[in-house]
């Protein structure tokens, strides 16, 4: 149930927050050179790929060709899959390589990225255990994204977006006992939205 | 021009795109919601509990040997030697993994230990080590072999299994739950179906790094109160060590780790053997 009420929030969230910057373009008729620096570019709702089972965030494009990606994702695991309420924190950094247009689509086949979470389960007595291999989660991914042109709506883009990526854990395990793990298991799969504001 | 880009990405993907698919139809969990989420099968729940009911579903002779291993973190490459090796040695009843199963305590850190483990022909209880609260751990431990304080018996002979990590539960005093070990000691000793009781647990009452240093004399006191106590088990500190360091003269055996670890000048890794019928304990090389 709470999972629910989560994902509502963060859909109104969104909603709201992607309203605001509508009514401002429509009214100043400003483009998306003019935003200002803070104001994200874009909102992104992600399933699993190591930072929730479900995940919202905000982020920036930058660079010439707006192929640099940031991104701040908040995730939640529900109670019944960790144990307990799990909330996830994580930075994303995304550098897509490619970009093919077709019409209203755009494709991007290739993408390499690096994120790093915490969560608010943590290892006890950080006095013996040092705080960063112990408690942060470093990951790498490989993807791709695919987006469409919308003529109307709140969204100048909405992209699916998908990762193929592991952690620093699982490649130490891999390293570790390379007869007993196969290289093709530390991967896990992540699929997401992208919407572009206005 | 769009059938360019994908004549062009084609060529150049596809190959990317093959291995990625075959990559994710080999994944263990494709989806995962996070490394510290509990992803465990049915199969992979509530082991101890399940390989007890095999170990008295078993027929054998009277006598009672059993396996002492400890510290598989992150060393799946030498359980499965020692694994293959236990296949090959009959008489034994079943194997105790005396804490620190895996290192960093996430969820397929204990499915690639579990792979290894049911590959095994004798059943085998987890005992919980320091290394099994790092992270969420605590909670997949639990969900995968069950109650952190349990005991159980078999043949005549008792086995009580304790949590003794008392840093990891902050010093708060309950860990380890003496009254706990004093009442299942009680019991056995009342009970004259039971002629031996080992105690396990995974730090040693002497190692006050970890194990609470105002419970010490409680705990030794406890193992000391009765004559069916043969020996208390323990592991964490990789070395091989057998001693008497109370006034009972009460056998503490620390076991050497699964996990490869430097000894004497030499890497070595290994397991006790205990015979329950004569009390003997041996020390077995993994190779």
């Amino acid at each position: 149930m709470r999972i629910f009420i989560f994902l509502l929030v963060m859909c109104i969230a969104v909603q709201a927050n992607s309203q605001d910057i509508h009514s401002s373009t429509s009214d100043s008729s400003t483009t998306s050179e003019d935003r200002k620096w803070y104001v994200p570019s874009h909102a992104n709702i992600q399933f699993a790929g190591g930072i929730g089972m479900f995940s919202a965030g905000v982020g920036y494009l930058y660079g010439k060709t707006n192929h640099f990606q940031s991104d701040f994702y908040f995730g939640y695991v529900p109670e019944s899959k960790a144990g307990k309420h799990m909330y996830i924190y994580t930075l994303k950094q995304t550098f897509y390589f490619l970009e093919y247009n077709y019409k209203t689509f755009q494709l991007y086949p290739l993408s390499l990225g690096l994120t790093v979470n915490m969560s608010n389960i943590t290892s006890p007595n950080t006095d013996t255990y040092p705080i960063v291999p112990y408690n942060f989660m470093f990951t790498a991914f490989m993807g791709g994204k695919v987006d469409k042109k919308m003529a109307a709506g709140p969204f100048s883009r909405v992209g699916f977006f998908y990762e193929i990526g592991t952690n620093q854990v699982e490649v130490e395990a891999l390293i570790r006992n390379p007869a007993t793990i196969k290289f093709s298991e530390i991967f896990n799969l992540g699929l997401g939205l992208n919407f572009r504001f206005k | 021009m769009f059938m360019d880009a994908i004549l062009k990405m084609q060529m150049r993907y596809s190959f990317l795109l093959i291995v990625s698919m075959v990559f994710l139809y080999s994944c263990i969990d494709l989806f995962q919601y996070s490394p510290n989420a509990i992803s465990l099968d049915e199969s992979q729940k509530d082991l101890n509990r399940k390989n007890y009911e095999e170990l008295l579903s078993k027929e054998g002779d009277d006598t009672v040997r059993f396996v002492f291993a400890a510290d598989t973190q992150f060393a799946t490459d030498e359980l499965k030697i020692l694994v293959d090796q236990l296949n090959n040695i009959e008489g034994i009843d079943f194997m105790l993994l005396a804490g620190d199963l895996v290192q960093k305590g996430t969820s397929k850190e204990y499915k690639w230990l579990h792979r290894e483990l049911e590959r095994l022909n004798i059943p085998y209880f987890g005992i919980v080590g320091n290394h099994d609260f790092e992270r969420n751990a605590e909670n997949i431990f639990e969900a995968m072999f069950g109650e952190r304080d349990f005991s159980f018996e078999y043949k005549h002979t008792k086995f009580i299994c304790i949590d003794t990590n008392s840093k990891e539960w902050n010093w708060n005093g309950k860990v380890p739950d003496i009254s706990w070990l004093q009442s299942e000691i009680d019991a056995a000793d009342a009970n004259d179906d039971i002629d031996k009781v080992y105690v396990i647990s995974h730090v040693a009452p002497y190692d006050h790094v970890f194990f609470d240093a105002e419970l010490e004399y409680d705990f030794a006191n406890a193992i000391g109160s009765s004559p069916k106590v043969i020996a208390s088990l323990h592991s964490h500190s990789h070395k091989w060590k057998i001693s008497r360091p109370y006034p009972d003269k009460k056998i503490y055996l620390q076991v050497t780790s699964v996990k490869q670890v430097k000894e004497n000048k030499w890497w070595q890794r290994s397991y006790g053997l205990i015979s329950v019928s004569d009390t003997t304990i041996f020390k077995y090389k993994i190779y």
